[in-house]
């Protein structure tokens, strides 16, 4: 049996950090890396720890929450937003949310395979520990991950920019 | 070799390649300016997008069902607290620092004499200009440091604080709460030894205090520079033709009416000040600028006069030390800090005047402030 407590240990902030943010929910992030620890107790052994986890949690995301995922992503949105409309006079606060609703946007505008590949990369995780999680050749991770980059930074430029005509406009 | 493509470009940044393949992208970049034009904008799209995720840490706990009743609920929780501590406070006798530890503040939960909050807690405040209390940021080992730190208001949190022996808090209020902007407002007396290391890492600069010469007469307000940065304004304000005194506006707050006082020598503090960034250089982003600098004045002589000390410094040194005010105590860095009940800001006025004249300021700012919401709300 793996000593989950050292997985635990080494791996829990950044696996709750990758599923906070592919999920838009910290509380729900930290119920699936529990889950995902849980299932390491039941391996006689786990090969590569950290491919194995990430590939546990995301899989436990996707086959278990697949429909609960929308609505909640949904309303993290939604909640955001109203946050950021309720909190005015905080500039800071309403554009940290801007920011945060944006940045949620564009991930989400990312094809799954791309945006996981990018999450797991900003954790740490190397090519072929992300090919493993992913089921893909260790060949296509970099033009995953390329191709992944710059949609992300093209939309979120896009969703900047369409801000700024916005205000622009409202200011005019 | 032929131009490495896209792939194999964001391949060879994030080290995935081989010695011999990496060998070989990166002497043909060198001698392609096609490629190396490709390779900036890789690293760009790389930078880029670990900056656009970061802001996706700033994420509410349990969207559903909603937060904002939970807001509410805190808000009223955390001036139960801090009247709590209010009242503590000003029961407390009186500690000495020298930067050493300070004794249990579990000892000084005995004084906790009442709760009962008087209908404001501004009014807390103001009567109970001598209470003393440590504010130290949460302890909090478990976080990582760096997605904490980029937590903001907009994420209400609850999570488990370190030391369970907080003093009013652990008997009255909610001790484990706190919002994602209240770490700065934290009302909880923390062991010193537990507090110092620990906050490091939390250390976003909140307020600088700075105070040149000494107390003479009474002249109006002037407001000598306004600075804003990220979540705070700062306004420095003219008490007299030698006295200053900065008032930090926190955009966001939860905390009401704590007052700190310290009596420590403007040296020791900037001491502890030059100490604590040692320890934990803060985020650039987070970190405002630099306090404007006041002019000494030339017969002031002093060479603390100066004192730039970071919250982080400044939560150490009430940590360290919860004191009251000596009656004979010369003036040194004193700091007011109160939420104001009409914008719900907190308030942070710091100066090195008695505390008495701090109060005093404090009212005339409140004045001034309730002027100018009514000429422009």
């Amino acid at each position: 049996m793996p000593d989950v407590e050292r997985l635990f240990r080494t791996y829990n902030a950044a696996l709750v950090r990758y599923l906070t943010r592919r999920l838009g929910d910290r509380d729900w992030a930290e119920e699936v890396a529990q889950e995902t620890f849980v299932r390491a107790l039941r391996q006689t052994s786990i090969e590569n720890e950290r491919a194995w986890l990430f590939a546990v949690a995301t899989n436990l995301v996707r086959d278990e929450a697949r429909k609960d995922m929308r609505r909640r992503k949904h309303l993290a949105l939604l909640a955001e937003e109203e946050r950021g409309a309720v909190s005015e006079p905080q500039e800071t606060t309403l554009e940290r949310a801007q920011e945060a609703a944006m940045a949620r946007k564009a991930v989400d505008a990312l094809a799954e395979r791309d945006r996981l590949a990018l999450l797991m990369r900003e954790e740490g995780l190397d090519y072929n520990e992300i090919a493993e999680a992913l089921q893909l050749s260790p060949g296509s991770v970099g033009t995953t991950l390329s191709r992944a980059r710059r949609r992300l930074v093209e939309s979120y430029e896009a969703l900047q920019k369409s801000r700024e005509e916005r205000e622009k406009n409202a200011a005019s | 070799m032929q131009h490495p493509d896209e792939g194999t470009i964001h391949s060879w940044l994030d080290n995935a390649l081989s010695v011999e393949e990496a060998a070989r992208v990166e002497s043909h970049v060198a001698g392609c300016p096609q490629c190396a034009a490709a390779v900036a904008e890789a690293r760009g799209f790389i930078a880029a997008s670990s900056r656009i995720l970061t802001a996706l840490d700033d994420v509410p706990r349990g969207v559903v069902p909603a937060a904002p009743a939970r807001k509410r609920d805190l808000r009223v929780l955390w001036r139960a607290a801090a009247a709590v501590l209010v009242v503590a406070g000003g029961s407390l006798v009186v500690m000495r620092d020298g930067g050493q530890k300070m004794r249990s503040p579990v000892a000084i939960a005995d004084s906790v004499v009442e709760s009962t909050a008087p209908s404001t807690a501004a009014d807390v405040a103001a009567t109970a200009e001598t209470g003393a209390l440590a504010q130290a940021p949460q302890p909090d080992a478990s976080q990582a440091s760096e997605s904490d730190s980029k937590r903001r208001a907009t994420s209400q949190t609850v999570r488990p604080s370190g030391p369970r022996s907080s003093v009013a808090l652990s008997a009255k209020g909610p001790p484990q709460v706190m919002s994602g902007s209240g770490r700065d407002a934290v009302a909880q007396a923390a062991p010193a030894d537990l507090a110092v290391p620990a906050m490091a890492p939390r250390n976003e600069a909140q307020f600088s205090g700075i105070v040149v010469g000494e107390l003479s007469g009474v002249a109006p307000l002037k407001e000598l520079s306004l600075e804003r940065t990220l979540g705070r304004r700062r306004i420095v304000y003219q008490i007299s033709p030698t006295d200053t005194v900065i008032l930090t506006e926190l955009e966001l707050s939860s905390l009401q009416s704590v007052v700190v006082t310290g009596a420590a020598s403007a040296q020791d503090r900037q001491q502890k000040a030059l100490r604590t960034r040692d320890v934990a250089p803060m985020r650039p982003e987070t970190v405002p600028a630099a306090p404007p600098p006041v002019a000494a004045p030339a017969d002031s002589g002093r060479a603390d006069s100066v004192a730039v000390s970071a919250e982080g410094a400044m939560m150490t040194q009430a940590a360290g030390a919860i004191r009251l005010r000596g009656a004979t105590s010369s003036p040194a860095q004193n700091t007011l800090r109160w939420v104001e009940s009409a914008t719900g800001k907190t308030l942070i006025l710091s100066g090195k005047l008695p505390i008495e004249r701090l109060q005093e300021i404090r009212q005339r700012i409140e004045i001034e402030r309730a002027a100018a919401r009514k000429k422009s709300p």
